[in-house]
Parts: structure tokens; C-alpha cells; sequence
């Protein structure tokens, strides 16, 4: 199965240099986070209270000078709940790749190093969940586990724990053949030096595409997550809810309650998306499965 | 007493298209202080027949059967861990591509060190990298660039340091499998010196896998010659040279160069047989100027002519 990164990563790779790629990538990251780490000094309003006189609560305001991304429904600002709401998405995305990365790479590492049956297992276990639709396996834990930012990285991470643990063990098993472990082993180191000091290091390039990868997926995930509001509960503030407080007035012609946590989450999505294919292709590392 | 001893061994590759005999009972003593070198085309088991010592052999690799007495221990029956003791310290090898065999993130000097700690020879990091000095100096390294990265070096440079990195163990035993196939021939004649002075200064005892005759001549002490997995002829260096028995040894001799033009060069016909299918009797047969009838039924068994064992029907 193609994953939205990769077709993305796809389309972009050969099209502009790998340089080019990582800093466009990580400016946009970058923006993202400090202006949600910010969000308290530059937002206009509290992100969880209307912000408008009783009397035009009810009905979405358009964008004006007071309001420049306009107000939803309920008159709160949607530019203050924009720059709070990155503040949930980045740390669920972050979240979920730590725990995935803390799981997926001691994974990889022994399955590809030692092989037979404990590897033989792991990856039955691991292509299995990595079969399975990532939206639809994400829903189905977080419902299990209950709406919260934590559980919902922790649903994330069973989604994405497969992604390492294939890319991992995919490059252990070229390490594993190559001179200098061989020279490792010929001098007497035991499989733990070999593991630790030369195996895992050189794995730290993949690692880091599927990193800017996963995470692509990861948020377009989290933010399907927070549209079933499997993430955080109005009104708190957060990109995929806002996405379907907004869903029903954008007939009645309020297209900025969609439309701006639309763009933020494509805009988040496409810089992780930049920073993975261009370390890719600077770290010459095949992503296509 | 012999330093190593191998009797019948066998080394079979449980390939998708059917066993691969890649050694095939396989008899070799070497002594304290010697300079073994095996000769033999590609494919003839040479590598594999060392790899076997280090019980390095890749999957689906497997000895099979035999025995490779190191002082009084079995290499064959040694576990993973017990193994650990005797690669390096006592045994230690050094391969065929210097650009791909050192860890290309880490600085050469760590990798001498940490086969320094993990043994316990040194206790401290400072010592170990001390050592390190030490040894980078010793094969010719200038000592402050000992915080390089394996791509600031060239290939005979990172030679050097793997030959540091496994001299700095003092093994009894040093394997070499063509340590020089990928550096240009001045650099071959170096790292060749450089092995010989080790050798003398540290009283190693020298294996060397070379396809290469003229090399081995010139070199070592003693010359095995193998084909299709087996030790077809096995003496002091100059009575193979001098007066090769094997008519395979005999042909490795005429296929080398001479630098005066002064020999006609004759290439052994044909090719080495398919080891999964290899001819029946003496395997060589079929490229054999000197084949007879017996040949095709037989392996023969060895004959001892002088300091020298031969596997060839035409000695009885």
C-alpha cells in the first residue's frame, strides 16, 4: 500500500533539489511550531471563549480587521484557535513518533540482526498491522482507549510503529551483510557493540526519512482522529475539530471555518512531507516499498 | 605441536538450487611461525575454507563436518561466546575490500580502541586510544590522524588501519583474504612489507588467501593449492614453484606473467566446474592435459613426495 507520504514524496522527488526540499520542509515546520509555542502572546482572544458581544453568537463572522480569519459560529476567533490548536497536533504527531520510534527501532534492529523465528514472528505481527487502513486501525484504538491527546499518539504509534520496524530491519539486514561488520565480528566484538556502536547509527538516516514520512501521514491521521473528536473535546481549540465545527456552516457560505485548519494541516503535512523526501533523496535512502 | 590443525573438514551452502560443496575434506597443519598462503581461482574455497577458522561463514554456510583444533580447542564446536575470546586475541583477519570493511561513521581511532576495551586488554578509553596511536603509528599512520573518518583515507591507507586494528590484539594467527585484490600494485608491494615486518616483530603466523601464485612465492613459506573446494597440492614454497607437481599448480604457474617476456603465457583451458555439480573423480579432469581413465573414477589420495603432499593419480 502506498501511503499518502510517499505519494506525495513521489511527486515531489526529482522535481526540486533535495536542499531545496529539507529547508522549505523545515521552514514551514519550523513557522508552525514557534507560532503555536507563541500562541499566548500573539493571539488576539482566548481560544476557548467567544469573542464577540452575545448578540452576533450564532452566527460565523467573516473575516475582518478584529478578526482576520473571521469567527465561527459560536463567535470564537478562529485565527487565536489556529495558532493554539498547532499546539495539539504537534505534540500528538511528536508524541506518537517518539513512542514509535522507542518501539519500532529496538524492534527492527534484533529482528534484522538475529533473524529465524523471533524475526520470522515480528514481521508476520508488524506487516499485519501495516496492511490494515492507518485512519480506520488509528479510530478503532482511540475508541477503545477513550479521547485524550496521549491516547490518541499512542493510537497513532500502533499505526506507525510497523513503518520503522519495516524500514529498520529492511536496513540492518543490508548492514548486516556489509565488510565492516564482518570486520566487527572478525575482532571479537560482541553482537551488542556491533548492534549499538555500528549497526544503529548508520540506521540513523532512514530513520530520519521515515521520521518526515510517517509524520506526514501521522497528521493528516491525527487530524482525521480530532474530526471524529477522538483527540481533545470543544472547546478546546484544534485543527480537525474546527475542521467539523465548520463542516456544516460552509454551505450557509462560511468558508473560513473550514478552510484556514484545512490549510494548516495541508500546510503541516506538506512540510514534514518536504523534509522526509529531501533527506531522502540528500541520504540517497529508497522509500517505495 | 601444530598452532592449527584442520582434518576432513567439510563446508557445504545450503543454496535454493542445492548444496554447494565449498570445502571438501579439507586436511591442513600449519605451524608456529609460518606463512601459509592458498592459492586457487575464484571459487575454489579458499576464503571460504578461512572464513570457516573465524567460523565466520555466511548463511546458508555450515560446517558440516571435521574438526579445526586451535591449541587443544575445537574452533568447529565453540559457541558464539566462546568464540568471541579467540577471534581477535588469538586469531584476528583482515579482508579483501579496505573502502567497505571500516565503519564509515566512526573515527578510526575508536575502532581500533574499542577491540582494545571489549577485550579488557586496556581498562581506560584515554589508554585504549593511546594504544591506538601506538598501533596507527606502527603500520605507517601518522598518529594525528587518529580522529579521521574511514573517507579521508585512501585504500591502502585504510588497509593499514584495519591491519592496526587487528595487529593491536596481538593474534597468534593473522588471516589475510586478499588484503591487496583492491589496491593498485605499489600499494600492494607495501601493505605486502608491512605484513612481513608485523609478521617478524610480533611472530605471527601468517594465512594469506591470494589468487595470485606469483605474490604467494614470493612471500610465504609454504604454498597450498586449491580446486573446487579441495587442497590439491600443499608444500614449501620452492619446490612448488621450482617443481610443481599438480598439473593445476603447473598451470597457475604458466598463466602468471613474467616481467622479462622470457616465458610464453599458456591459460588453463575451460572453467572452474559448477560446485553443485561437480565432475566425478579429480575435479580438475576435464581441464587436465594429463587426464587418464582413473581420474574420472576417483579422487586420488594424497601422495608425499619429499616436504610436499600432492592429490594427483600420475604420483603413486
Amino acid at each position: 500500500m502506498k501511503t499518502i507520504g510517499e505519494t506525495i514524496g513521489g511527486f515531489l522527488r526529482d522535481r526540486y533539489p533535495g536542499k531545496a526540499m529539507i529547508l522549505t520542509g523545515l521552514t514551514i515546520i519550523l513557522t508552525i511550531t514557534i507560532l503555536s509555542l507563541l500562541a499566548p502572546y500573539i493571539a488576539p482572544y482566548p481560544p476557548d471563549a467567544p469573542s464577540v458581544p452575545e448578540e452576533y453568537q450564532g452566527i460565523p463572522l467573516p473575516p475582518s480587521r478584529e478578526h482576520p480569519m473571521g469567527t465561527t459560529n459560536l463567535g470564537y476567533d478562529v485565527f487565536s484557535r489556529i495558532l493554539y490548536g498547532g499546539r495539539v497536533i504537534l505534540y500528538v504527531v511528536i508524541l506518537a513518533a517518539v513512542i514509535s520510534m522507542s518501539i519500532g527501532i529496538p524492534l527492527g534492529l534484533i529482528s534484522g540482526y538475529y533473524g529465524g523465528k523471533l524475526d520470522r514472528v515480528l514481521s508476520m505481527i508488524m506487516d499485519s498491522i501495516y496492511a490494515f487502513p492507518g485512519i480506520i486501525l488509528a479510530i478503532a484504538v482511540a475508541s477503545v482507549l477513550g479521547a485524550s491527546p496521549k491516547n490518541a499518539a499512542i493510537s497513532l504509534s500502533v499505526v506507525y510503529v510497523p513503518t520503522y520496524f519495516r524500514m529498520v530491519r529492511g536496513s540492518v539486514l543490508k548492514l548486516k551483510q556489509s565488510l565492516f561488520v564482518e570486520a566487527a565480528r572478525s575482532l571479537g566484538l560482541p553482537d551488542r557493540v556491533i548492534l549499538v556502536n555500528h549497526i544503529l547509527p548508520n540506521v540513523a538516516p532512514t530513520v530520519l526519512v521515515v521520521f518526515g514520512l510517517g509524520s506526514t501521514d501521522a497528521i493528516l491521521t491525527e487530524a482525521g482522529l480530532s474530526f471524529f473528536g477522538l483527540t481533545v473535546s470543544f472547546p478546546q481549540p484544534d485543527w480537525g475539530l474546527d475542521l467539523y465545527m465548520g463542516k456544516s456552516y460552509f454551505l450557509a457560505g462560511a468558508w473560513w471555518m473550514i478552510f484556514f485548519p484545512g490549510l494548516m494541516i495541508t500546510l503541516l503535512a506538506l512540510g514534514f512531507a518536504l523534509l522526509g523526501e529531501g533527506l531522502a533523496e540528500k541520504l540517497e535512502i529508497r522509500t517505495e516499498r | 605441536m601444530s598452532l592449527l590443525r584442520i582434518k576432513d573438514l567439510n563446508i557445504v551452502y545450503y543454496t535454493l538450487s542445492g548444496p554447494v560443496r565449498a570445502v571438501v575434506d579439507a586436511s591442513l597443519e600449519i605451524e608456529p611461525g609460518e606463512w601459509v598462503s592458498i592459492v586457487g581461482e575464484s571459487g575454489s574455497g579458499k576464503s571460504t575454507l578461512v572464513y570457516g577458522i573465524m567460523r565466520l561463514i555466511p548463511p546458508p554456510g555450515r560446517i558440516v563436518s571435521g574438526s579445526i583444533i586451535y591449541k587443544d580447542t575445537d574452533l568447529a564446536k565453540l559457541s558464539e561466546k566462546e568464540l568471541r575470546r579467540i577471534r581477535g586475541p588469538e586469531i584476528g583477519m583482515i579482508f579483501q575490500d579496505p573502502m567497505t570493511s571500516l565503519d564509515p561513521l566512526r573515527r578510526i581511532g575508536d575502532q581500533i580502541a574499542e577491540a582494545l576495551l571489549e577485550h579488557g586488554i586496556v581498562s581506560d578509553k584515554e589508554e585504549a586510544l593511546e594504544r591506538a596511536k601506538k598501533a596507527l603509528k606502527e603500520v605507517g599512520i601518522p598518529e594525528n590522524r587518529i580522529n579521521s573518518y574511514p573517507h579521508q583515507l585512501s585504500g591502502g591507507q585504510r588497509q593499514r588501519v584495519l591491519i592496526a586494528a587487528a595487529v593491536a590484539l596481538q593474534p597468534k594467527i593473522l588471516i589475510a583474504d586478499e588484503p591487496t585484490t583492491a589496491l593498485d600494485v605499489v600499494v600492494q608491494a607495501k601493505i605486502m612489507d608491512l605484513l612481513e615486518e608485523l609478521k617478524r616483530k610480533y611472530n605471527m603466523t601468517i594465512i594469506l588467501i591470494t589468487h595470485d601464485i606469483a605474490l604467494a612465492a614470493e612471500r610465504s613459506t609454504r604454498i597450498v593449492v586449491m580446486y573446487a573446494g579441495r587442497i590439491v597440492e600443499d608444500g614449501p614454497v620452492d619446490e612448488i614453484v621450482n617443481d610443481p607437481k599438480h598439473p593445476y599448480t603447473e598451470g597457475l604457474l604458466e598463466s602468471t606473467p613474467d616481467l622479462w617476456g622470457e616465458k610464453e603465457i599458456r591459460s588453463i583451458p575451460g572453467n572452474p566446474p559448477d560446485l553443485r555439480n561437480p565432475p566425478p573423480g579429480c575435479p580438475f579432469h576435464p581441464r587436465c592435459p594429463k587426464a587418464m581413465k582413473v581420474c574420472r573414477e576417483s579422487f586420488p589420495a594424497y601422495t608425499r613426495l619429499n616436504k610436499r603432499r600432492v592429490a594427483c593419480h600420475l604420483y603413486k
